[in-house]
């Protein structure tokens, strides 16, 4: 009776929300949507926590599509991929909602904001807990509508509405490849249920497709876009940075810690698939190392506080899947499970730091505030360390887990995205210190009227930020052993493939490189060697090249936008107007108006023109009393 | 010696005179109302003219009965005229837009 609970909680709420709203002040919608998640998230610990000897179930609410010889149920599973998922959600899903409460009291429509957060709550929540595709579809549309609605927020501005609009048609795309992919599965498996497809499997491995694709490689391949699609992986990315647009709040909470990883989650659920699919792990292997890297190099030129982190976010979702490439599944689901907590860190930290600065988002006109909001310095210290994996940390256990077994991954991609995992080590201990330098050390770049209005943010925001620092801090050595050790059956019941445990060590030659990273954005922004005015000067073609994004948004305004609106400027033209339009509607009322154009003429409001008519039928008619029947 | 016939042709060309005068004026209304009138008289006289030659006296009481009634139609036919020639201030029908559809 516990997971309906914890999943239907915060729908109930944001009904409730929905409902009241016009009626009451904003703060009861507030203290309701957070006091509902805060019951969801009280409840997913009591599941987590004592997590080892729980029995996997699945609630099986009420039937959804009976078909022949199947039926879909909307129903609620539970095994310790969907607790782990639970405990993420709800934990930071409830510190965001009591941030927002602050940190949007002053919008006017701080009540539908809780409301929407508490939906995509749910819709998150349904997702995870979903037993068969079917129902994991319905969260995924869900989250990305919710996505939409949020990042659109701000609907009076243009950029906000453009962003959303963004990430929802990105998504579509996406999702095609998972409704291409949930179709081929039902064709073959005849069932879209987790257990059923994973019981099958043995008979399923050697059906070939045409054009040589294996049946499971091209399965986990449309998977994989869609997981693309969500979680912005290279290629499909482009919306993640524009979803800034959005709150911080929403940020935080949407496009860092869960919904942007629901794409990790699907391919941790389809891991048993994944291993028979060798090509699609090389695949995505090459796809995950090229969007960490690619993430990180344009995040060392922007300047924009939330960009920076977004495409932190993007680099950290790289490494997760180049975790799952490589078939270390636990250790991309660990790695998910302390980056939630980090990353809303830096993303809340981040929105302080907005707060503090008046709504400045640009961090060279930021800096020397570290005195004024000690506890947001410390918070972004804390999130930093963690990103960049320094050892007590979390990002240490699940980012050193990832790189160990990258080194021990074999073939020319598995080199390449071990180099690439090192490489980007250092590039995100430079942009993370890069960060924290600009806005808190160095001189003030801002006006003075906003110097003097530097103010550490109310306590309502800074607890959510506190807890999710200590989270960010200890989470990771409590549970390393849990997600990596195979000895210690966590994973049971979830069909999880596993992978041999990792040993840590602190005296590993890789941690040198987030301390160069860090050494190197020290040099440059604190003693200001100007090693960056040389790059900007005589690297001049790479650095544009970095900083407008790679020229990825301009290059699919060539190759896709363009060719698409001039294809339909021709449909339009040609096609609406000219044929459909032509023969139709245009041709029939065109005929009536000159048919009756011309019988207008008779109409000459003569009334001796009349008299002539109705006299010239009048002696047309007399034969007719004579002759005609009429007789 | 004078028969139906010539009465026959002199109704004829009366109404016809009646109807021709309807059709080609375009300046008068009480022009018409006269031609109108004519045409009447036609059908008058070709009652008059057939009770006669069979002998018969209903045709002639038809011809009283449309006698009053041209009497009546002319009446409210003036009136028209006046009420018109009051608003408009002329009695020409040459007028195009008065009754175009």
């Amino acid at each position: 009776m516990i997971l309906p609970l914890i999943v239907f909680t915060p729908l109930f709420m944001a009904i409730l929300a929905w409902i009241i709203l016009p009626h009451f002040k904003p703060i009861s919608t507030h203290i309701l949507t957070t006091l509902g998640v805060g019951f969801s998230m009280i409840l997913s610990i009591i599941l987590f926590v004592p997590f080892f000897h729980f029995v996997p179930q699945t609630i099986e609410l009420f039937p959804w599509i009976p078909l022949e010889g199947y039926t879909t149920y909307w129903s609620l599973k539970f095994d310790p991929l969907v607790g782990v998922m639970l405990f993420v959600v709800t934990t930071v899903s409830f510190l965001v909602h009591v941030y927002s409460t602050e940190y949007m009291s002053h919008d006017q429509g701080s009540s539908r904001f809780m409301m929407l957060i508490s939906l995509f709550t749910f819709f998150m929540l349904f997702l995870v807990t979903a037993a068969d595709f079917l129902q994991l579809f319905c969260g995924w549309e869900g989250v990305g509508l919710c996505s939409y609605l949020l990042i659109g927020f701000w609907f009076h501005k243009d950029s906000a509405i453009e962003a959303a609009k963004k990430a929802f048609i990105v998504n579509r795309i996406g999702d095609l490849g998972l409704i291409i992919g949930m179709a081929v599965i039902y064709y073959y498996f005849g069932t879209l249920e987790f257990t059923q497809i994973f019981d099958k499997l043995p008979t399923m491995i050697n059906i070939s497709l045409p054009l040589g694709f294996s049946l499971m490689d091209f399965i986990t391949l449309m998977l994989f876009i869609g997981a693309m699609g969500k979680s912005a992986q290279f290629g499909l990315h482009v919306w993640l940075p524009d979803a800034m647009e959005g709150p911080t709040p929403v940020s935080a909470l949407i496009h860092a810690a869960t919904m942007v990883t629901a794409g990790v989650f699907l391919m941790v659920r389809c891991s048993p698939l994944l291993e028979l699919a060798p090509v699609t792990k090389d695949i995505i292997l090459l796809i995950g190392s090229i969007t960490a890297f690619f993430a990180a190099t344009i995040a060392i030129t922007q300047n924009d506080i939330k960009r920076i982190i977004a495409y932190s976010t993007c680099s950290q979702l790289g490494y997760m899947f180049m975790a799952i490439g490589s078939g270390f599944y636990t250790g991309a689901m660990f790695h998910l499970f302390t980056h939630a907590f980090f990353k809303a860190t830096l993303f809340l930290g981040a929105g302080s730091v907005i707060h503090a600065f008046s709504h400045e988002q640009n961090i060279k006109k930021m800096g020397d505030a570290f005195r004024h909001i000690p506890y947001t310095y410390a918070m972004m210290w804390i999130g930093s360390l963690a990103l960049i994996g320094c050892p007590p940390f979390s990002g240490f256990f699940s980012k050193e887990s990832i790189i160990h077994i990258l080194s021990h991954t074999s073939g020319s991609i598995g080199t390449f995205a071990y180099l690439v995992s090192l490489f980007v080590a250092f590039l995100t201990a430079f942009y993370a210190f890069r960060l924290i330098f600009l806005v808190f050390h160095g001189k003030s770049n801002a006006d003075d009227k906003v110097v003097a209005h530097i103010h550490e943010s109310p306590s309502l925001m800074l607890f959510p930020v506190i807890m999710l620092s200590i989270l960010a801090i200890f989470i990771g050595v409590m549970t390393y052993r849990l997600f990596l050790n195979p000895d210690v059956r966590f994973w049971v019941g979830s069909h999880v493939v596993l992978s041999p445990g990792v040993h840590y060590s602190l005296f590993d030659p890789v941690l040198l490189l987030p301390i160069l990273g860090i050494v190197l954005a020290w040099l440059i922004y604190i003693k200001e060697f100007p090693i960056n005015v040389f790059c900007k000067t005589h690297l001049t073609l790479i650095y544009e090249f970095l900083f407008t994004k790679w020229r990825i948004d301009e290059l699919y305004t060539v190759l896709i936008i363009n060719p698409i609106f001039s294809l339909a400027n021709i449909l339009w033209k040609m096609g609406d107007e000219k044929i459909i339009e032509g023969i139709g509607p245009k041709f029939l009322t065109q005929t009536t108006n000159y048919l009756g154009n011309k019988i207008k003429s008779l109409q000459t409001g003569y009334i001796s023109d009349y008299i002539i008519v109705i006299f010239i039928f009048l002696v047309l008619l007399i034969p007719l009393i004579f002759f005609g029947s009429y007789k | 010696m004078i028969e139906i016939t010539h009465f026959l042709v002199l109704a004829i060309i009366l109404f016809s005179l009646g109807v021709v005068g309807v059709i080609i004026n375009t300046h008068n209304l009480i022009v018409m109302l006269l031609s109108i009138e004519l045409i009447l008289l036609a059908a008058n006289l070709l009652f008059v003219s057939f009770s006669f030659f069979t002998q018969n006296v209903e045709g002639q009481m038809f011809s009283m009965f449309l006698l009053a009634i041209s009497a009546a139609e002319a009446a409210i036919g003036l009136s028209i005229i006046l009420a018109y020639f009051k608003a408009k201030g002329t009695i020409s029908i040459n007028q195009k837009d008065q009754m175009k559809g």
